[in-house]
């Protein structure tokens, strides 16, 4: 599904104008990005939580010619869905 | 930091940012997940704007799969941008090869890309061969502390070297020989000393010249060190050339100081003792012709196998160990007969002594009888000496007066 069949979708089901559901989607996702740049866990209860994990450097290696990477360390934000979810995707 | 943000928190952010009501915004996010939810449940795929897609898997633990947006993953990782992954310039086992051995041990035959080369960065010192580095014993005594420096074989350098050493040879002063002449003049009865003093003068002198003799045959460029070495070397020659022969007193029939250059000097005349008679004079030559022979079978340090040319040229001067020794004899039974004379004449004279005592012998008798007549005197008593006594009236016991008393 594309976001602008999300809007509408929204806006149909909550009766609000689009405009409002489109710059709440937005405002959304830039606290979730703000609260993932602080290494914040964001729970969405009956969907799952946006977890940031920090992975420190590392060496790669690369199997085909041997040649080895310093990789530099990285975040990674890993979504765990909660449990209703995934007794709605067991169904 | 590594909090859990609820809903209600993201709701009142949401809604602050998106100028909505926190219910408003808390019910537009509980609708969107919840169609999220129902879509993911049918099977397809979810995509927020700005945060990344969501895929149903058929993995047991985590049925959603989440892949955030691009542009999430930049804003997330936005402080480590400036990190790129770097190639390491080593293999990790030779890197950990050089932490267990040290540089030393690091492999020759080095696999991959980033090939340390330690070899590169040593400095290399041209190879000096020992046959082409020169240095003279007396360059490296005369110069303190940098003459240690080896240096490598050139013309040049090696020139220098030779001059140095020339320069630093010490050159026998000509007024030492002199004033050893004068000592040897004014001082004749140390003959046997300074026989010895020349010996050394001699070895001395012989062992500078071989010293002082520069190895310059295999260098191409040294001929004119080459010839003031052999200058150097003729002069240190001549001053070995004056023979110094020990000055001797005429009583032993010795020749005389001579030096070159100069006129022979004369020793005073030296008569130690009288001449001796013809006699004793041939006993003395006997001991020391007995004393001569064993002297000269004894090794010389001065004259021996190590220098054979030392050894003749003491035999043709004459001046040797052996004929120093046989004057040490001489002088030495000299002395001892003068020493035994001596003895001889004060024995004689002690005899005299005594005998001039014993003949005006002292018999006990006389001068027993003598003191005996001394003691006799002193003890007789004189008429003078003798007490007054005045008589007692009658009556009274003069048995004791009587007795006591003599008549006047």
């Amino acid at each position: 599904m594309s976001n602008e069949k999300i809007v509408e979708e929204l806006s149909r089901r909550l009766d609000i104008p689009s405009s409002q559901v489109e710059a709440t989607l937005r405002a959304l996702s830039n606290c979730i990005r703000e609260y993932c740049c602080k290494l914040d866990t964001v729970a969405i209860p009956g969907f799952g939580t946006f977890q940031p994990v920090k992975y420190a450097e590392k060496i790669q290696t690369d199997l085909s010619t041997g040649k080895q990477m310093l990789m530099p360390p990285v975040v990674e934000v890993e979504f765990k869905s909660s449990v209703v979810l995934r007794k709605r995707l067991a169904r | 930091m590594n909090s859990k943000i609820s809903i209600h928190q993201l709701a009142e952010g949401v809604g602050a940012e998106a100028h909505v009501t926190a219910i408003t915004a808390q019910l537009i996010i509980k609708e969107l997940f919840d169609l999220a939810s129902s879509t993911l449940e049918a099977g397809e795929e979810f995509e927020i704007e700005g945060i990344g897609r969501f895929r149903h898997t058929d993995t047991a633990n985590n049925p959603v799969a989440f892949q955030p947006a691009e542009e999430f993953a930049k804003e997330v990782n936005a402080p480590f941008d400036m990190f790129e992954p770097q190639p390491l310039s080593a293999p990790l086992d030779e890197l950990e090869a050089i932490d267990r051995r040290g540089i030393e041990g690091l492999p020759t035959e080095a696999t991959g890309v980033g090939k340390v080369d330690i070899a590169s960065d040593m400095v290399t010192f041209p190879s000096q061969s020992p046959e082409n580095v020169t240095v003279s014993d007396e360059g490296i005594e005369s110069r303190p502390s940098d003459s240690l420096i080896f240096r490598p074989s050139s013309e040049a350098s090696e020139e220098t070297i030779i001059e140095e050493s020339v320069v630093d040879v010490p050159i026998p002063d000509e007024p030492s020989i002199e004033a050893v002449s004068e000592e040897i003049a004014h001082l004749p009865e140390k003959f046997e000393d300074v026989t010895e003093d020349k010996d050394k003068v001699d070895h001395q002198e012989a062992d500078e010249s071989i010293v002082n003799v520069p190895d310059v045959k295999e260098s191409a460029g040294g001929k004119e060190g080459l010839e003031e070495g052999k200058k150097r070397s003729e002069k240190v020659e001549d001053f070995s050339a004056p023979e110094i022969t020990a000055p001797v007193p005429p009583a032993f029939n010795e020749p005389s100081v001579k030096t070159e250059g100069q006129q022979p000097v004369q020793p005073p005349i030296f008569n130690p003792l009288p001449p001796f008679p013809e006699e004793v004079e041939e006993k003395v030559l006997k001991t020391c012709a007995s004393v001569e022979a064993p002297a000269s079978d004894l090794p010389n340090p001065n004259s021996g196998a190590d220098n054979p040319q030392r050894e003749g040229e003491s035999s043709n001067q004459g001046v040797g160990p052996a004929r120093s020794s046989s004057r040490f004899g001489i002088g030495f039974a000299t002395g001892l007969i003068v020493g035994l004379a001596v003895g001889a004449l004060a024995m004689f004279v002690l005899f005299l002594a005594m005998t001039r005592l014993e003949s005006r012998p002292v018999s006990s008798t006389e001068e027993t009888e003598e003191t005996e007549e001394t003691v006799q005197t002193v003890e007789k008593p004189t008429v003078g000496d003798q007490p007054s006594v005045t008589p007692r009236p009658e009556g009274t016991d003069q048995s004791e007066g009587a007795e006591g008393s003599n008549p006047a």
